[in-house]
């Protein structure tokens, strides 16, 4: 199927061994916001490093379809290049790298044969327009690649790389987490303000953001399993009265 | 061996770059009077089957001298380098500085480093110290930069850069010239 991501009977184990996600499956339009809730332990990670092809984690069964393109045993950067966006949750921070030629290089390598490479001054006005946009300084271009970065900092910085980079599919592995109320309504308008048409997989813990993001559909992830989806309302409810009835 | 007097309140930096060319790379350098500095730079690029001694030995024999060893070494594929530094602190030589570092970043499973710094020291009133790593590119750094879309060769080119950026910007600006065509150079070719 074009413009949707699909995920199929994925199931996911550490390089150790460990199983993690036992079958989850999910299908993701475009335009559409997927909200994953869940408690701690539960695979929300897991299924966002794993769609991403982190080395940590091996898929033993399942699919992964980008644009009816079977992705499931790409690399990284072939996934990348596919359509696909990974929000770290934790992002790593590289000494001695420079923010700013990190992402120019990445722009340009996911540009197709032939399409036009952004020249450096363009690409500079627009990372400075879009980082004002989640209120960095313009010394943005000067900085080390997340190095020395406040942990809202790190968190609009993957933001800001997905407004850069405008994958077709996005998924945030808890962009709220550790943020202030003003940083995460940065984010939130950031994300509600993309222009373009994108689908959405936004792995959170808790109901606060989806106060900011409203989610097309909420799953409920427990034990590597997704027990329970429905609308935003499924949000409210866990919100209330937590997931206990769910594990 | 290549022998360095540094005089009389002279402060020397002796930029070293390797490119797999020598076999062996041997330095002495003597702090022979009051004041002396020097600021030993090395930076190694190593690939397929090159290997390189490299023997540093600094004495300070004078009061109020300092010197830093720094050698940063990229190795790829069956690359090998051996780094042994001396720093000797003889008597008299008090408020001495001495600083020695080696970090070797290992490309492939086949690169091989090893980083001895040893220290003699007959002086009391001194500061000495060492740092020595030996380690292979970061999975967790190689992923995050991927999974933006950079092929494996890209992301190593900036792992590699970015770990030696901090040794090129001490090198005098000449020098820092031709130490970005040869990092460019090694990038491209043999990463």
């Amino acid at each position: 199927m074009k413009n949707a991501l699909i995920i199929e009977d994925l199931h996911v184990q550490t390089v150790e061994g460990k199983q993690i996600l036992n079958g989850v499956s999910l299908t993701i339009k475009k335009g559409e916001i997927h909200a994953i809730m869940g408690p701690n332990g539960g695979g929300k990670s897991t299924l966002s490093a794993a769609l991403m092809g982190h080395p940590g984690y091996v898929i033993t069964k399942g699919k992964v379809i980008v644009n009816g393109v079977d992705i499931t045993k790409f690399s990284p950067d072939q996934k990348a290049r596919a359509g696909l966006f990974l929000g770290f949750q934790y992002p790593v921070e590289i000494a001695g790298v420079n923010f700013s030629s990190f992402l120019r290089m990445a722009m340009n390598e996911r540009k197709k044969e032939g399409e036009k490479k952004i020249s450096p001054i363009a690409f500079k006005n627009k990372l400075v327009d879009e980082a004002k946009t989640l209120s960095f300084r313009d010394d943005i271009t000067k900085r080390a690649l997340n190095e020395g970065f406040s942990g809202g900092e790190k968190k609009k910085a993957e933001i800001l790389q997905l407004a850069m980079l405008k994958p077709e599919f996005a998924i945030l592995d808890e962009p709220d987490s550790g943020l202030d109320v003003d940083a995460l309504k940065y984010i939130a308008n950031k994300i509600n303000d993309l222009d373009y048409e994108f689908g959405l997989i936004l792995i959170t813990h808790y109901q606060r953001i989806l106060k900011y993001i409203k989610p097309h559909f909420v799953h409920v992830l427990v034990k590597g399993k997704i027990v329970k989806s429905g609308n935003a309302k499924l949000a409210q409810l866990i919100e209330q009265s937590g997931y206990e009835k769910y594990i | 061996m290549e022998e360095i007097i540094v005089k009389q309140n002279q402060e020397l930096i002796f930029p070293v770059i390797w490119t797999g060319k020598e076999k062996e790379l041997l330095y002495s350098v003597r702090l022979s009077q009051r004041g002396a500095k020097i600021t030993f730079l090395a930076l190694l690029l190593g690939k397929n089957e090159e290997s390189l001694d490299i023997k540093t030995t600094v004495i300070h024999d004078a009061e109020d001298t300092k010197s830093e060893v720094i050698i940063k070494s990229a190795l790829n594929d069956y690359s090998y380098v051996n780094f042994e530094g001396l720093v000797k602190i003889n008597h008299g030589a008090k408020k001495t500085n001495a600083w020695l570092a080696a970090h070797m970043l290992l490309l492939s499973k086949t690169a091989r480093g090893r980083a001895i710094p040893s220290l003699e020291i007959i002086e009391n009133d001194i500061k000495a110290g060492h740092a020595t790593t030996v380690g292979r590119v970061n999975e967790l750094e190689m992923f995050y930069l991927t999974s933006r879309g950079l092929s494996e060769k890209s992301a190593k080119q900036l792992l590699v850069q970015g770990f030696l950026q901090s040794i090129v910007d001490r090198f005098p600006k000449k020098n820092q010239v031709i130490a970005a065509k040869q990092l460019q150079m090694y990038g491209q070719k043999y990463l």
